[in-house]
């Protein structure tokens, strides 16, 4: 756990001290769940002037293991309509499975992929099956074997 | 019996974080602890580990405060060799060095004091780089165990560009750390001189000497306890700072309370725990802690003590030290204290500085007088090449005895300043004869360029004279042709003298008596 933390801890410092535009802490009270909200600069009209809360749950094996990172629906912070993004807040994105994941991003490289996933995304809608994934999925994020189908979005 | 080793007081900043180890071993017992029978003891003192179970449970309350370990360890000190070491005389080695530990520390857990540069850290721990190595194409770096981590994970590519790290085929997935191909030696140089914090005693220290600091000086680090080499073979370890001539992990009794506690915590028990350790002061009623009993006596008001003057002849001597105060404010001999005082240190600090003073001249006149007889040496010298010098010159026999009693009478500083105007005098000498030789080089080159001028002249001067001769001939020619020319004319003109009057007036006019003309044309003209 050493290791993980000592990692978060500087990277905590770093994002304690700068930002980039669009991404905020909400809270990191410890090392293993923290709460950030990022917006979308540009004037896409699907993410016009929303707000999305992200919730990333760092493992002992951080940053060799992905963390899990999952959009949460509150009352001011919806689901973000994505085709890769199911409406209970799953992500799919290869950056953040076990096959994508390199141990050299970071928080704020995840947020920025994020941030760049729906700026580029033109199509209002939901993956295929969603209804049904988000009825029948009892799984973690992580250990779903998402199939990247599709790498236009 | 009540656990004797409650913790201790968890406000008191002071007091160190202890906690009791369960870990370790139970401390062993000597003969001084009544309640224990004897073959116990023996059984104790000769296998510490192999009857700890059965002990654990009779005197588990009473165990050594140990601190818990600093992070960064990586698992607890061990000793190098578990049992008794001895001398070659069969003793217990009395050798400090005997009792270091091995310790393993976790680096990427130290703290960095000094700034470490972005390029020197792995971007997978965010840390320095520790034990770096490269990726073999894209030549990547990373810290070892963190590429080894990341490969279990994720498979032989570097997590940067997810390059092949090309490994050797042959390699075991056990064994991949090792076919690394180890960073440059100038960047595990760079991060191993870095500056971290000791993780024992936050001392600077730095990073490739961490863990032989921790072994070999840091004082708040473990060692084993001196009992180690004894036949009770003591497994417990104690800070270096705690270090005593003998293992002091057995349990004896609280003078003050009866309490039965190890005495290797008898300090901290009296200090914090000890039931008695609070006692009012018999005179000033005030309770203190006996730990301070010192500071106490420093301070109670009741203890009799003497002015501060008395040194200068006050005679206000043990009264209790609250009435004190009020004769010290009022002590006659409190002008004349203050000043003694003060003119004490001004004489201390003029001892001080006199002191320097006379150490710098001293080195001086050390200096001054080695100068000195330097010159001396320089000046008989002189003298003596001098007068051996005097004595070729006279065309004496240069005998050394001889020369050197030329003049007894005349003394050193004359014979250099003699030498020196004869050295100028010699120089000058030779620098005259010099002028004199340029003077003669330079007549010499002078002639020699006349000579050369001459001889280029004259061949010029007869070529002068040659086309001078052939002028002068063809002036003869021009001259001998005009005045045949006038010869003609002028016959010409006598002629036809009626036909042209122009041609008899130039006639008349001229007075030339015509040569002969052949006079004229058969003879050479003369030079």
């Amino acid at each position: 756990m050493a290791f993980a933390t000592k990692r978060l801890g500087k990277e905590l410092k770093k994002l304690h001290e700068s930002l980039p535009p669009g991404i905020e802490l909400v809270s990191a009270e410890d090392f293993q769940d923290w709460l950030l909200d990022i917006r979308v600069l540009d004037a896409n009209p699907l993410y016009l002037n929303q707000t999305y809360r992200l919730k990333f749950k760092f493992s002992a094996q951080y940053p060799i293991e992905p963390p899990e990172v999952v959009f949460v629906n509150t009352k001011d912070r919806p689901i973000p309509m994505h085709p890769h993004i199911y409406s209970n807040g799953i992500i799919c994105l290869d950056l953040l499975g076990s096959q994508g994941w390199t141990p050299i991003q970071n928080v704020e490289s995840i947020c920025m992929s994020l941030q760049s996933m729906l700026t580029g995304n033109s199509k209002n809608e939901r993956p295929e099956g969603d209804q049904q994934f988000v009825a029948n999925n009892r799984r973690r994020p992580r250990d779903i074997d998402f199939y990247y189908h599709d790498n236009t979005v | 019996m009540p656990p004797p080793n409650s913790p201790v007081q968890p406000n008191d900043v002071s007091a160190p974080a202890l906690i009791p180890d369960s870990s370790l071993p139970t401390p062993h017992f000597r003969e001084d602890d009544e309640d224990i029978e004897d073959d116990a003891i023996r059984t104790i003192n000769y296998h510490p580990f192999d009857v700890k179970e059965e002990f654990d449970e009779r005197f588990d309350q009473i165990k050594p405060f140990v601190r818990p370990l600093p992070s960064a360890y990586i698992e607890a000190p061990q000793a190098r060799f578990h049992g008794p070491i001895l001398d070659t005389d069969g003793q217990p080695s009395q050798n400090i060095d005997t009792l270091r530990l091995v310790h393993k520390i976790d680096f990427s857990a130290l703290d960095y004091l000094s700034h470490v540069d972005q390029n020197l850290m792995c971007s997978i721990c965010r840390m320095a780089f520790y034990k770096p190595v490269m990726a073999r194409r894209c030549l990547h770096l990373f810290c070892r165990s963190c590429l080894d981590q990341a490969i279990k994970h994720n498979g032989a590519v570097c997590p940067i560009d997810r390059r092949s790290l090309e490994l050797p085929p042959d390699v075991s997935s056990e064994n991949v750390a090792g076919s690394f191909v180890k960073a440059p030696h100038a960047i595990r140089n760079q991060v191993d001189a870095l500056i971290v914090q000791c993780p024992a005693c936050l001392d600077q220290v730095v990073r490739s000497e961490v863990e032989s600091h921790l072994a070999n000086e840091c004082p708040e680090a473990l060692m084993s306890c001196p009992g180690k080499n004894n036949v009770e073979n003591c497994q417990y370890q104690i800070l270096r700072k705690d270090l005593t001539a003998r293992c002091l992990h057995y349990i004896g009794r609280c003078d003050d309370c009866g309490e039965k506690v190890l005495m290797i915590d008898m300090r901290l028990h009296k200090r914090y725990d000890c039931k008695e350790r609070m006692t009012s002061c018999a005179l000033c009623g005030t309770e203190y802690n006996k730990f301070d009993a010192q500071d106490h006596h420093d301070e109670c008001p009741e203890i009799e003590a003497s002015c501060k003057w008395v040194d200068f002849g006050c005679t206000h001597r043990m009264v209790k030290r609250s009435s004190l105060q009020s004769h010290e404010d009022n002590c006659n001999f409190r002008f004349i204290g203050n000043q003694i005082e003060m003119l004490t240190t001004q004489m201390s600090h003029l001892k001080v500085q006199l002191k320097d003073r006379q150490r710098i001249s001293d080195s001086r006149i050390g200096v001054l007088e080695s100068t000195t007889r330097e010159t001396e040496k320089n000046v008989r010298r002189f003298t003596r090449a001098q007068n051996e010098d005097y004595a070729t010159l006279m065309g004496r026999n240069p005998l050394s005895g001889l020369s050197e009693d030329v003049d007894p009478v005349v003394t050193t500083s004359d014979y250099h300043i003699m030498s020196l105007l004869e050295r100028q005098t010699n120089r000058i000498d030779r620098m005259e004869a010099n002028i004199h030789e340029i003077e003669a080089s330079v007549r010499a080159s002078e002639a020699r360029s006349t000579t050369t001028i001459f001889n280029e002249i004259i061949p010029i001067k007869n070529e002068v004279m040659e086309l001078r001769s052939s002028q002068q001939t063809n002036a003869m020619h021009t001259r001998w042709l005009m005045q045949l020319r006038l010869a003609e004319n002028r016959r010409r003109g006598t002629t036809v003298g009626s036909n042209a009057g122009g041609g008899g007036e130039s006639n008349n006019s001229s007075p030339i008596v015509p040569h002969r003309s052949s006079d004229s044309l058969h003879q050479p003209p003369r030079l």
